[in-house]
């Protein structure tokens, strides 16, 4: 068994615990971070991409709407690199209250995020595809980011201050000594074996897993895990964050991402964080208040549906996941529960993570009995290609200008041969690690050519066993598969006829040698989802019981 | 003018029935949206390749599994064209591909093992004559060739499954000049460059010490478009081994030459084939269809016929549309479709799941002599058949039964076609507009 000592053990490789990682590790503190899957594996890697400007909580949650647009700002410093700043549009519709639009405003002033009302002609001038019918508009600082990028760039500043990262590391318990907790004994997932891990201060950053982490401390924590779907189409039809200008509620944000739109989200409570459905009629849903924005947009063709499940954090029931508040929690065991040496951070949103850090390790310094002040506010993120990652026009130029067209593993995102050998000679574990790098096999064909290419690569390169190389396939294959069924119809179910011709009729992939195996690392791939509760569209939010 | 059969679309089951129409002496026309499947095909014949679908092991006796499974799916399309049928449509095929210039071997009695381009051994029936060496691999030494910059073959992973299954392979990369220079994006371009004497000398050179003392050299399927049998030819000449071709990623060029060739020999029969014509429209007269619509540059086109074959392919080929909320439609002649009732049962939650997914297996019901049917059970047009993956009941990329079920389901549409159809039917004026 290997063992590890450490300041810090942060449970957690989404956004939030790899933001405590690097801020702990900028203040000299030794570091290990753990995570079960891949790095932004959980709701971070399963969001919008939404910088928010805090206009979405204004009027409801003003507490979550100042940490926002602080927030937005620094990142915007920070992370340029992962962010596109569209701007955003919040639209009166027809079937939207206008007196709203007043209180908006109002309440956008009060919280201090910009917002200037600009005319129906103006917005549809510079956003043709609004409903010409929209009554009135909102422009705001939102912004589209990045999420699997600034992850990556934030764990890789944390670890050249000396972090480390171990993803595939799932912790089995958290070891305790006279009520205090002492560190976590983790399982290697890869390796298949466990590490006892040793730190002073434990940080549970494990998002809608909070709940379960606590627990093994025998504290309790009500974490409710809030499903969002969202949907994908395949192109931009949009270029600026379209908001509908009411209170929050189901499909009412669409946001422009790389080569695709993608709309969200829906909000309903479910009991495990690991396993949920994706319904028809929430797909439906989405599409058609999508619409009421964007006339025309239930017919764009959709290329996937998903859903990350929220860190909701209350400490009492709620009924409706939508009421809870989007602001975030840190817990102090020690106070809280009489439990030392463990805290968790949860609730909260991506925009936030940062400040989210900054707090969790300014709590870390004070349990620890020492004062060392924050730069992450101030200190860029360390530039990962150098340029406006972001834009879509500049990666096809390099392409084109290099002559790199027959390069292209995965020509709907336009990723070439160097990027997915960089990725797998890195050590990604699976090609869906690869996918959230690189964003492999997320355009149009969902990984109908770029499966086998990238397959092919990696045992050209590695030149591992066989079997692993076969399992990677069918494993790519079946995690693309979760995200199709809710959304094929029309030309994505042509596509993916055309994967069944490809990997069952000229490939013969059914009749793969796996040898057996079937590999610990993606087997949530094969369970399916529990339904959603059979509240259909009528009451999109549903009861979460004790 | 008036032809006696028009048939719509191009694929395996479109060029079948015109091909068996147009050799009986009728005066057929294809109309298609474009290209058909065989650009996707491998440019292999698949009759029955595993049975029941998904099993393990591959059909030994594709006439014996069809046999059987005939009885066991009378409704499935093999039910409706029959053995006999299939048997000889298989034999016409391999007749018209000779004459437009490319060579099938195999019989109905036994599937060949050939190499995919993972290196799965993947039975089929109806070999082409490139790769026929394939079916050796499991004796001697293999070499597999791939071509450094083309990103639609790795003979790495070819090699590694072939070596999983007991063969002796090994892979070389040929780092061609040319290939680096001109950056061939698809197969299609690297075949016509091999077209080029010179182009093919590199690729020889490039790989020849490699292939000393192999009993065969796996190529990916580049050998050449209009020319591929000089291009093979050079190269079993120059590396003195037999060589064969292992199909790619689409676009297919083994599948594109095979387009070629039957095309050529449709042409040589007299048929006419216009591609890039979608059927939007359609007359009718009670129970007989009369004509159908093609988008024209600026305005519709009439196309009239005694008879009329829709062979437009399933939802890959675009014969059939399905609805976000569930329905399915046929989509040149709005023929009523036999699918799945609902959404929620059209897909197993398994993307490889051995039995498939429901929706894939929707289509025309037809009777025995390929007539799509009502829900009563009777024929929609008494001059209208259909044939191929627009048909419902079959599964075929599991059971691996594209080609057969297409080249004989076809076949037995124009000989319902031809039943109804006399000489003296034939109309010399042109129709009235």
């Amino acid at each position: 068994m290997r063992r590890l000592d450490t300041d810090v053990l942060v449970i957690g490789g989404g956004s939030t615990g790899t933001g405590v990682a690097r801020d702990a590790a900028m203040r000299g503190f030794r570091t290990v971070l753990v995570e079960k899957r891949d790095l932004t594996h959980g709701t971070t890697g399963r969001y919008h991409g939404l910088l928010h400007s805090g206009g979405r909580y204004v009027v409801k949650d003003p507490v979550s709407a100042r940490e926002c647009i602080a927030e937005n700002r620094v990142l915007r410093r920070t992370m340029p690199h992962c962010i596109e700043d569209t701007g955003g549009f919040f639209v009166v519709t027809p079937s939207d209250d206008p007196a709203f639009g007043d209180r908006f405003k109002a309440a956008c002033e009060t919280c201090g995020v910009p917002c200037e009302e600009i005319s129906p002609a103006e917005a549809l001038r510079r956003e043709p595809r609004l409903n010409p019918k929209i009554q009135r508009v909102f422009a705001v600082p939102d912004a589209s980011a990045d999420s699997f990028l600034a992850t990556h760039a934030v764990a890789e500043s944390a670890r050249a201050h000396g972090a480390q990262i171990l993803t595939y590391h799932e912790v089995r318990e958290l070891v305790r000594s006279n009520g205090v907790v002492k560190g976590a004994r983790v399982h290697d997932m890869v390796a298949d074996e466990d590490v006892d891990i040793e730190a002073a201060i434990t940080v549970n950053a494990s998002g809608a897993w909070a709940g379960r982490i606590a627990n093994l401390a025998g504290c309790r924590v009500n974490v409710i895990p809030g499903k969002g779907v969202m949907v994908a189409i395949n192109h931009r039809f949009v270029n600026t964050v379209v908001n509908r200008c009411k209170l929050p509620s189901d499909g009412d944000i669409v946001v422009p991402s790389h080569s695709v739109c993608v709309i969200g989200t829906t909000d309903q409570g479910v009991p495990d964080p690991e396993h949920y459905g994706i319904e028809a009629w929430e797909v439906r849903l989405l599409l058609d208040e999508g619409e009421k924005m964007l006339p025309g947009f239930s017919a764009a063709r959709v290329l996937r549906a998903w859903a990350g499940v929220r860190p909701l954090y209350s400490e009492e029931t709620v009924a409706k996941t939508r009421e809870v508040s989007r602001t975030y929690t840190l817990l102090d065991h020690e106070a809280r529960d009489g439990v030392g040496g463990l805290v968790t951070i949860t609730g909260g949103k991506w925009t936030t993570f940062r400040q989210m850090a900054e707090v969790t390790v300014d709590a870390v310094c004070r349990k620890l009995g020492t004062q060392r002040p924050c730069r992450t506010h101030t200190e860029p993120l360390p530039q990962m290609e150098g340029g406006k990652y972001y834009t879509l026009g500049e990666g096809l130029q390099r392409i084109e200008s290099a002559h790199e067209m027959s390069e292209l593993v995965c020509e709907c995102e336009l990723v070439t041969r160097d990027r997915v050998e960089h990725v797998l000679e890195a050590g990604a574990e699976t090609l869906d690690d690869v996918r959230r790098d690189v964003r492999l096999g997320m355009g149009p064909c969902q990984g109908g050519f770029c499966t086998y290419r990238t397959v092919g690569l990696l045992q050209a390169r590695l030149g591992q066993p066989v079997e692993k190389a076969n399992l990677a396939l069918l494993d790519f294959l079946q995690e693309r598969w979760k995200g199709l069924q809710a959304i094929l119809w029309g030309e994505q179910l042509q596509q993916a006829c055309l994967d069944e011709l490809i990997y069952l009729g000229l490939m013969n992939a059914d009749h793969l040698e796996v040898g057996g195996r079937k590999s610990p690392l993606t087997d949530f791939f094969y369970t399916a989802g529990t339904p959603a509760p059979a509240a259909g569209p009528a009451s999109p939010g549903t009861e979460v019981g004790s | 003018m008036i032809y006696d059969v028009l048939v719509i679309g191009a694929g395996f089951a479109g060029l079948s029935a015109a091909l068996h129409a147009a050799q009986s002496g009728a005066r057929t026309e294809i109309l298609a949206k474009g290209i058909g499947s065989t650009h996707w095909a491998a440019g292999w014949v698949d009759v029955l390749g595993y049975w029941p679908a998904g099993s393990a092991e591959p059909v030994v006796s594709p006439r014996d599994a069809v046999r059987q499974l005939i009885v066991e799916r009378p409704e499935h399309p093999y039910g409706r064209a029959g053995i006999e049928v299939l048997d000889h449509a298989l034999s016409a095929f391999c007749a018209h591909a000779a004459a437009g210039g490319l060579v099938y071997d195999g019989t109905l009695d036994r599937n060949v093992l050939l190499v995919t381009p993972a290196g799965v051994r993947r039975p089929t029936c109806l070999v082409p004559r490139a790769m026929a060496a394939a079916a050796g691999v499991a004796d001697g030494k293999t070499v597999v060739v791939g071509i450094a910059g083309m990103r639609d073959f790795y003979p790495e992973y070819v090699v590694a499954n072939l070596q999983a299954q007991g063969c002796a392979a090994t892979p070389v990369i040929a780092d061609m000049p040319s290939v680096r220079t001109r950056r061939p994006q698809t197969t299609v371009i690297l075949a016509m460059m091999l077209e080029d004497r010179a182009v093919r000398d590199e690729l020889i050179r490039g790989i020849a010490s490699a292939a000393r003392g192999a009993d065969r050299v796996g190529f990916p399927a580049v050998l050449g478009v209009g020319r591929h049998r000089e291009v093979t030819e050079d190269l079993e000449r120059g590396l003195g081994v037999p060589v064969f071709e292992i199909p790619t990623l689409p676009p297919s060029v083994s599948g594109y030459r095979l387009f070629e060739a039957l095309r050529r020999r449709f042409v040589e029969l007299g048929g006419r084939i216009t591609i890039g014509a979608e059927v939007v429209t359609r007359w009718a007269d009670g129970d007989r269809l009369v004509g159908v619509g093609t988008e024209a540059a600026a305005r519709t086109q009439r196309h009239s016929a005694g008879a009329f074959v829709v062979a437009t392919g399933g939802f890959l080929g675009g014969g059939l549309v399905a609805a976000p909320d569930g329905g399915v439609r046929e989509t040149a002649l709005g023929l009523p479709v036999q699918a799945p009732p609902d959404r929620s049962s059209w897909f197993d939650p398994r993307v490889l799941a051995p039995q498939g997914h429901a929706v894939f297996r929707a289509g025309l019901a037809v009777n025995g002599e390929m007539q799509p049917l009502d829900a009563r059970g009777a024929a929609v047009y008494r001059n209208v058949w259909a044939a191929g993956s627009v048909l419902a009941g079959a599964n075929e990329w599991r059971e691996k039964s594209h080609e057969g079920l297409a080249l004989a389901t076809g076949e037995q549409a124009a000989r319902g076609v031809l039943a109804g159809w006399d000489a003296s039917q034939r109309s010399e004026t042109d129709v009235p507009r």
